[in-house]
């Protein structure tokens, strides 16, 4: 009790700054719905702070595929292919219309495991790509949507000047692929002049870090 | 034979374009599977350029085999380049099937659009459900068209 008192006005600042940073989280993802639901083909940008990261990467495909009912293209460089699966299963998320590209570090190379293709590591971009094409084309729907999950674990894999040249290469490859593309980032993480690359090239950017 | 030696020149020069090309196009790739079959394909390439270069040469300078069927023990390296093409073509088919098994996604494609259909299908209404509203909009119909006609009726009785 005596804590609380001692503490009050701290703990009652820290309350006002979670309830702020609520508020702009809803409102962000408003924005992000308004921008988004209406468009067919776009290229977005989430920067994610580290602490959002797991919420933003599940509210994301929610949206895509519980409200939108778009099947597509999730290529992850951060968590195994069953752990994400583990998570959208929790969260009521089907995992069956998606083709997963999982090129987290595993031994024993090319391997292909139900719906996902494992490249096996961060550093085999050629791979990537020709997995990322070939999944997309796969795909019979108009609507299908490509996640990008991440550029700044890209960046820690590879040279700049290559990760730079692969933004390049997505970006391209998503107009003319004319699907929904979603790059994910750590904030932090990412050197700004791969951020300003990277925003230079989208449609749109959402912040979900909040106020740092 | 002129003739001969300026065919086989070119095609060695097509040949040695090529593995430059490739080599070119390998040194821009990253490790991986596509990288692997690259290195594969410039293997085939290799021993058949071998067998062009060996067979011009022997042209040039008219030794080993000759066009009546008569052939020296220059011309027995020739079969062997071009067996060895042969397996590396084999193998390079091989990894070919390996990696359209990998990086095909067609099947889950299909199952994908199977997986949409199906949910379409039952988050559409049910037939009886369509057709219910239907016949409330008739009856809707009916009611808001009777006013009207008793006007008329009242009208031609007047």
């Amino acid at each position: 009790m005596v804590f609380i008192l001692e503490y009050e006005s701290f703990i009652f600042i820290a309350l006002e700054l979670h309830i702020k940073k609520v508020v702009w989280m809803l409102e962000t993802k408003e924005t992000f719905r308004k921008e988004v639901s209406s468009l067919k083909d776009y290229i977005l940008l989430l920067t994610v702070d580290a602490k959002n990261y797991n919420e933003t990467t599940i509210d994301t495909l929610r949206f895509l595929i519980n409200e939108q009912h778009v099947p597509g293209v999730y290529v992850t460089l951060n968590k195994p292919f069953e752990v994400i699966q583990r998570n959208l299963q929790s969260n009521n998320i089907d995992p069956r219309i998606i083709i997963f590209i999982d090129a987290t570090s595993r031994p024993g190379g090319v391997k292909k495991i139900e719906n996902c293709l494992a490249i096996g590591s961060q550093e085999k971009l050629s791979d990537i790509s020709v997995a990322m094409d070939q999944a997309i084309n796969a795909l019979q729907t108009d609507d299908k949507f490509l996640i990008f999950d991440s550029i700044n674990t890209l960046s820690i894999f590879n040279k700049q000047a290559t990760v730079a040249r692969f933004i390049h290469f997505l970006a391209g490859k998503i107009r003319e692929w004319k699907i929904k593309g979603i790059i994910i980032t750590l904030e932090k993480e990412t050197e700004q002049s791969l951020l300003d690359e990277l925003t230079q090239f989208s449609d749109f950017r959402v912040d979900t870090g909040g106020e740092s | 034979m002129v003739y001969i030696a300026a065919v086989g020149i070119t095609t060695v020069l097509f040949g040695i374009g090529s593995l430059l090309l490739i080599s070119r196009a390998r040194n821009k790739l990253t490790d991986g599977s596509i990288r692997r079959f690259m290195d594969n394909f410039s293997i085939c390439l290799a021993f058949i350029v071998t067998f062009s270069v060996w067979q011009t040469l022997r042209d040039i300078y008219q030794v080993g085999g000759t066009f009546d069927g008569q052939t020296t023990y220059l011309s027995y390296p020739e079969y062997i380049f071009i067996i060895f093409a042969y397996i590396a073509f084999i193998i390079t088919s091989f990894r070919t099937q390996k990696i359209s098994e990998e990086f095909g996604f067609k099947d889950v494609g299909k199952k994908i659009s199977q997986i949409m259909k199906s949910e379409q299908k039952a988050a559409a209404p049910a037939p009886d459900e369509a057709a219910e509203p239907k016949q409330e909009e008739i009856k809707e119909n009916v009611k808001a068209k009777k006013p009207a006609q008793r006007k008329k009726k009242n009208a031609k009785k007047k």
